[in-house]
């Protein structure tokens, strides 16, 4: 095995923390991890030894969801009639197995911008500093703060029962399917 | 935070207590002594508790809802995946190197007033094989030497083979149609010799029938696509004739050593420049006029 291919190896499980946290759906961040893996992998010269690896394999996963988000909203808008898209509709038990039940929290993560989502996960979750996560995205010290502030706002919002009617219904959606049909994004 | 400009403003209760600088309290980006001051004034400020409450209670919540997901099993088939990856580059990387290695010991450290002629010949005998075009100043080059280039087209090869008529010091170039095998083996001779040897070491080859010979890689030049180049120079005895030639070679993406041209010095009265198609490989047999 090559030392970067090792590395990655180990860092799997968080790999995929991140990747479930990001798209919310455990078959679709395990693609997306793979997808990275192999990229980094492939790409492993560009890795700058001495940085932190999994903020380096962060940041193409999230590159890679940001492709995809984009060409589905493309694909959504050419095929609206098409049979594919009313299977997909349709087909709540395979997104109720699919989407990660991370509840209340899974569904606040999903009403966050993907970047203010990568942030909050790289922060609150991966244990990285404000000025890696600015280098890892390779944006200013005070985007990342800004954007990590809001997004801890917005989830706060939805979290806190008191804060609005809607919040309510959604604290019990763990046995809901239709609200988990609505998680998939 | 660690941006440090001025630490009697970056110590006012303002910006103690904006927002943003709760946030870094709560993440823990602050010094001691930021951290200290904040906890001074927190007591006294509602709305900075609530704050930091708010920063406190959202990272928690996704910390416990994602933490454990880091505990499941990695599937078998990612897993299975990334190693298969890993392995490809691995294999790939070994195979890089191993032709590295033998790049290095070609280089020519300075180019000099040959190599860079060379760069021009091989340039112009690329373009000249795209365009079909033959002309000029290409034969001043070769002067005195009697010159049967062989452009091949990609992929191609010299596979002209030649006798040599001894008694009119002419060379009679005689395609063996029916000696594939020999052609693979001379081909397989030349792109080791290119492939593995430091200019001036011969590699010799021997097929039998009174069919021998050596390579020696003379020279190296990168071309301007940057890919290396190799003057080479043969000896070939075909039944106790023996042959010298010359040619050069560039390697290409697919680590194969394409010929550009060959050269096969005559008696030197008279030049003669035949470009051949890529498909046609044997310039001339039996060439009384020349």
């Amino acid at each position: 095995m090559t030392e970067v291919g090792e590395k990655i190896v180990s860092l799997l499980p968080q790999l995929r923390r991140f990747a479930i946290g990001l798209c919310g759906d455990v078959s679709q961040a395990d693609d997306l991890v793979q997808t990275a893996c192999e990229k980094a992998i492939k790409n492993q010269n560009q890795w700058q030894e001495g940085t932190r690896l999994d903020s380096w394999v962060f940041r193409i996963i999230q590159n890679l969801h940001l492709d995809h988000s984009r060409a589905n909203t493309i694909r959504r808008d050419y095929a609206l009639n098409t049979a594919h898209q009313a299977e997909n509709c349709v087909d709540g038990v395979r997104a109720l197995e699919s989407r990660y039940d991370l509840g209340v929290v899974g569904h606040g993560l999903d009403q966050l911008s993907l970047s203010q989502r990568s942030i909050l996960l790289m922060v609150c979750v991966e244990d990285m500093s404000y000025r890696q996560v600015a280098q890892t995205l390779d944006i200013p010290l005070g985007t990342v703060m800004s954007r990590l502030a809001r997004a801890r706002q917005h989830l706060h919002r939805i979290l806190s029962p008191d804060s609005s009617g809607t919040i309510a219904s959604k604290n019990k959606n763990h046995t809901d399917p239709t609200k988990v049909v609505n998680n998939v994004r | 935070m660690s941006d440090k400009i001025d630490p009697q403003t970056l110590l006012s209760p303002e910006n103690l207590m904006a927002p943003d600088n709760l946030m870094a309290y709560v993440d823990g980006e602050l010094s001691t002594q930021e951290n200290e001051a904040i906890e001074r004034l927190l007591p006294k400020d509602k709305q900075a508790s609530e704050l930091v409450d708010l920063f406190q209670q959202s990272a928690t919540s996704v910390r416990v809802s994602l933490l454990p997901l880091a505990d499941e099993p990695v599937p078998e088939k990612l897993l299975s995946a990334i190693l298969a990856a890993d392995e490809a580059h691995k294999r790939e990387e070994e195979f890089n190197s191993a032709t590295a290695t033998i790049a290095p010991a070609l280089i020519i450290k300075k180019p000099g007033l040959f190599e860079r002629a060379m760069v021009r010949l091989s340039d112009y005998l690329l373009s000249c094989q795209e365009n079909r075009r033959w002309s000029g100043p290409f034969t001043v080059v070769c002067a005195s030497v009697f010159l049967i280039a062989v452009i091949s087209g990609a992929g191609g090869y010299l596979g002209g083979y030649f006798m040599a008529d001894n008694n009119n010091k002419k060379i009679q170039m005689v395609a063996l149609e029916n000696s594939d095998q020999l052609k693979l083996h001379h081909q397989q001779a030349v792109q080791q010799a290119l492939t593995k040897l430091v200019s001036g070491k011969k590699l010799n080859w021997e097929w039998g029938q009174g069919i021998s010979g050596f390579v020696e890689p003379v020279r190296t030049f990168k071309n301007r696509s940057g890919n290396y180049c190799r003057e080479y120079r043969e000896e070939t005895v075909l039944q106790g004739t023996l042959i010298s030639s010359k040619g050069i070679a560039c390697i290409g993406g697919d680590k194969i050593w394409q010929n550009i041209y060959s050269i096969i010095p005559g008696n030197g009265h008279n030049e003669s420049l035949s470009p051949s198609s890529p498909v046609h490989l044997v310039p001339v047999v039996g060439s009384k006029e020349l």
